[in-house]
């Protein structure tokens, strides 16, 4: 930011201050305009934006402390100089406590007043280059897309959108695979914390004490294998969004750390004293019954009460049928993107399919689904027999004296048949890999029909 | 060559302004005349600032329309009312500029007299307001003369001639007057 990029505004009702200033301005390259009182100023202000006013406290009429208000009202950034004569000092000191940059008293010592500016112009710049490096991050920062048409989704944007703004504590509950963290991410990115970290952690996946030094971190030779000093998640989260992802299998010993340092936002690492501040948001999601869970003893009532102040459920995905064609389009859009492969949709009949189907997984399960049928899919429209859905349109039925291993086995099989005998597309199918799916054929005794 | 008047008014340093009349004249490029004048200046002095009104003096010699560009300089320390104080002062593209030598001696600041140094800062306080009576402005160029300074550390860090780019617009201001 050139000088004379930089605006000024002088408004003081004493013509040799107006002129005498701005002529000084002028001669070092800014550009200057006066203003004889506050109503002058305020008109000139519906024109144009000033990046430093130069405001004098005592004016007939409104004086600079009124006009000053007035201007922050206009543009919160503005940087604002009270002149004042020593008299005023302490309304000056007033106005550095309603936000102005700084004050500086008549006659001006040229040494100071050259600094002033200097300064005040930096600051500006520093203001007007913030501003920009925060739009074009928030260009970058692209808000998780909720899809779906249906009145229970418009119902979640509209509480993500309440919540988002708050620093409150949410709990999102739903089954498996129905877009819990989605809607994490989605408060995350809508909320003032959005620059900072969105900092997830699964706590289903870890054992008690590793989830204890995954959230609070550890000091060096806080335990065997503990060769660093190492920062936890709630740590990371300063400034930012903690998430909690299967609240519900926390450990009792976990559960009271985690109270303490919700309410507290104090924690020390383990093995250390130091306290540690964090200012962090606790997003948490639970596919579990929690009340039940209190009620049988296996969740802290005092901990539950404090990640129940905001709940977003998700309904199954079975409970909003006609939020599953946007859904379709919307995977099949990424997965053409992902596999470059020239499908444009899904025919009538199999969109009719997917409605139909119980969909137990969720929209977890419709993705993988969707995928996998891009895969097999030699045509321009995905078709019914793409899907390898359970054609009963209901949950798989298994007789009850029958084994797991029974069961597994004919599973195995029925997605093999399914798939030609691919054995990469079954393996990525059945979530396990080639040389597992390899092992269960042995084990079972499945062998590959001479015709395939 | 366009002329140049020095003028002195109740100023103690006549003689160091005579041993830089050859520098200023170079560095100005302009033929210099130097004479005193005992104007009256009493009316301007502010008993409450203990100073003289650079600007009154300067419109007290403005209104006498000389032909050629003035420079009067004084040993009376000089303020505006916005100001506390100035080394000189001169209107962008006017015809009389003013500086005072009171806070260019060493011995206002509590040191030893350096009459040299006296010399030099006279000479670049002269050559800066000239400059703003050829309509130049302030200059980002630290080290140019044109830099603008509002304290003695900072007229000592400047040269004492124009930088190229002043220099350029002032052949420019010579060309078209």
């Amino acid at each position: 930011m050139n000088r004379n990029e930089i605006n000024i505004l002088i408004v003081d009702d004493e013509k040799i201050v107006r002129e005498s200033l701005s002529e000084w301005f002028i001669e070092d390259g800014y550009r200057v305009d006066i203003a004889k009182d506050a109503v002058e100023a305020l008109n000139k202000l519906n024109k144009i934006r000033y990046d430093i006013y130069f405001l004098d406290i005592k004016m007939p009429g409104m004086d600079g402390m009124e006009l000053h208000r007035r201007i922050r009202e206009i543009d919160k950034d503005a940087v604002v100089i009270i002149i004042t004569a020593y008299a005023a000092v302490d309304t000056a000191v007033q106005a550095l406590k309603e936000g102005a940059f700084d004050y500086i008293t008549k006659p001006f010592d040229p040494d100071n007043l050259s600094h002033l500016l200097r300064n005040a112009a930096r600051q500006r710049k520093l203001t007007k280059e913030n501003i920009e490096l925060r739009g074009s991050l928030e260009a970058l920062t692209e808000t998780p897309e909720i899809i779906g048409k249906s009145k229970h989704i418009a119902e979640v944007k509209e509480l993500i959108k309440t919540v988002a703004k708050t620093t409150t504590t949410v709990i999102i509950r739903g089954e498996s695979g129905t877009g819990k963290e989605l809607v994490a991410q989605s408060i995350h990115a809508q909320s003032e914390r959005r620059f900072s970290p969105l900092v997830s952690v699964n706590c289903g996946a870890l054992s008690e004490t590793l989830l204890e030094s995954e959230l609070f971190g550890h000091e060096k030779g806080a335990f065997t294998g503990a060769m660093y000093r190492r920062k936890g998640k709630l740590e990371i989260a300063n400034g930012g969004t903690l998430f909690l992802d299967e609240i519900g299998t926390i450990g009792p010993k976990t559960q009271i750390d985690l109270l303490r340092a919700i309410e507290s936002k104090e924690f020390t690492r383990l093995g250390g004293n130091e306290i540690i501040k964090s200012d962090f948001r606790v997003i948490c999601a639970t596919n579990k019954n929690l009340e039940e869970a209190v009620k049988k003893g296996d969740f802290r009532e005092d901990l539950y009460y404090r990640l129940q102040v905001y709940t977003i459920t998700l309904k199954p995905l079975r409970e909003r049928p006609e939020d599953i064609p946007e859904l379709v389009t919307f995977f099949i859009k990424r997965y053409k993107e992902k596999m470059n492969k020239p499908v444009e949709g899904i025919d009538t009949e199999a969109l009719h399919l997917l409605m139909k189907y119980p969909w137990y997984g969720n929209v977890r399960e419709l993705e993988n689904a969707i995928e996998r049928a891009m895969v097999v899919s030699k045509e321009k429209l995905l078709r019914r027999k793409d899907f390898l859905l359970n054609q009963a349109d209901d949950k798989p039925q298994f007789s009850s004296n029958i084994s797991l291993e029974e069961v597994e086995k004919a599973h195995i099989l029925n997605v093999l048949e399914k798939n030609n005998w691919n054995i990469s597309n079954s393996a990525r199918l059945l979530g396990i890999d080639r040389v597992t799916i390899y092992k269960k054929l042995e084990k079972y005794g499945i062998k590959r029909p001479q015709n395939v | 060559m366009s002329k140049l008047d020095l003028v002195t008014l109740q100023f103690d340093h006549i003689l160091l302004v005579e041993r830089s009349l050859s520098s200023i004249e170079k560095l100005t490029n302009l033929s210099v005349h130097l004479y005193e004048t005992n104007h009256d200046i009493d009316q301007y002095f502010n008993i409450e600032r203990l100073q003289y009104d650079a600007a009154k003096i300067l419109g007290m010699f403005e209104r006498e329309k000389t032909l050629h560009k003035m420079l009067v300089y004084t040993s009376v320390d000089l303020f505006i009312p916005i100001f506390t104080f100035v080394f000189g002062l001169a209107k962008l593209g006017g015809s009389v500029a003013i500086v005072s030598s009171h806070r260019l001696r060493n011995e206002y600041y509590g040191l030893p007299t350096d009459n040299d140094l006296l010399q030099e800062r006279l000479i670049k306080e002269t050559v800066h307001e000239l400059g703003h009576l050829l309509n130049l402005r302030h200059c980002m160029n630290f080290q140019c003369v044109m830099a603008s300074s509002n304290s003695i550390d900072e007229l000592d860090i400047k040269q004492n001639k124009y930088c190229s780019l002043c220099q350029s617009k002032l052949q420019q201001f010579f060309q078209q007057n």
